[in-house]
């Protein structure tokens, strides 16, 4: 199979069209089996009480708010070192999902804070730079779009979305760097979580499935990308003959 | 809820807000530009009858 067939616009957008369902109905059901288990299986916690169970959209919104910040850089890198059309493309895709998901985490962050913390919002190290890669990402959208060449659009973005990445690090390592309100990590990559197994499995699942909306928006998103870029194209092309 | 019921399910509200209206925006944008690409070709096979009955 030729792969980089696939790297051309023309001929990803028929593939994403038919691999957009395998993600968005898979997606669907693990948010209604996370949600299941998150309300009816994961029992109340000691300290907490039941203000706890935000923490099943909280996490799982901003690790992807983290993840597609990366994700969107390395495509967005890819496109400018390469010229690559569909990584730039790729890029603007995610990053509207990216930003839903930095929002959601705020949001819902800010609504887990006032009955723990007592207030909304602090100035702590870590929604302070949560709210920086909101930011990053409005920056990176609004720049794309007062651009009207999309070649140096592009590159414009690339150049923003590579200089944000050092926000990423700083967010996740924020609560062990200063003193911050924001509790530490639950999970762990080494070493055992500090949550108990149904609430664990429950964050999960909806890790899980935001991963599978996200991939299915942002492949709808593309698909609608690709036919308003190539149809500017040959629109150009047919006035300049 | 045990008394956090406007945070927990004001959260919940927001999820279902923004990433509802993620996918509402998607296919609103989908749509209008399949309108548009429908008047651009009536626009485009007009000016080509024009073309050839001239």
């Amino acid at each position: 199979m030729n792969w980089y067939k696939y790297a051309s616009p023309t001929n990803f957008y028929p593939l994403a069209g038919k691999m957009i369902p395998w993600f968005a109905i898979p997606s669907a059901i693990l948010f209604v089996l996370g949600l299941y288990v998150g309300f009816f299986v994961a029992p109340t916690d000691f300290q907490q009480g039941d203000a706890y169970r935000i923490i099943f959209i909280h996490v799982p919104s901003a690790w992807m708010g983290m993840f597609l910040y990366l994700l969107m850089a390395f495509y967005a890198a890819i496109g400018w070192a390469f010229n690559a059309r569909l990584s730039s493309m790729m890029a603007s895709a995610i990053s509207i999902t990216g930003a839903m998901f930095t929002a959601l985490s705020l949001v819902t962050g800010s609504l887990w804070g006032k009955p723990t913390w007592g207030t909304y919002w602090v100035w702590d190290a870590r929604l302070t730079s949560t709210l920086i890669l909101l930011f990053l990402y409005i920056g990176f959208i609004s720049l794309q779009a007062s651009i009207d060449d999309r070649s140096r659009a592009d590159r414009a973005g690339a150049v923003l979305a590579i200089v944000g990445v050092i926000n990423v690090p700083i967010i996740y390592f924020s609560v062990q760097w200063w003193n911050t309100l924001h509790q530490g990590a639950s999970i762990r990559l080494l070493g055992k979580p500090t949550i108990a197994p149904p609430m664990m499995a429950a964050m999960l699942i909806i890790l899980a499935a935001c991963w599978l909306y996200s991939i299915a928006v942002v492949l709808v998103r593309l698909r609608q990308i690709i036919v308003e870029r190539e149809q500017t194209a040959a629109w150009a092309a047919e006035a300049r003959a | 809820m045990g008394g956090y019921a406007f945070y927990v399910w004001g959260s919940y509200l927001a999820t279902l807000i923004l990433m509802g209206g993620e996918v509402v925006v998607l296919l609103r944008r989908r749509k209008l530009s399949d309108q548009q690409k429908r008047s651009t070709s009536v626009v485009q096979g007009k000016v080509i009858t024009n073309e050839t009955t001239s």
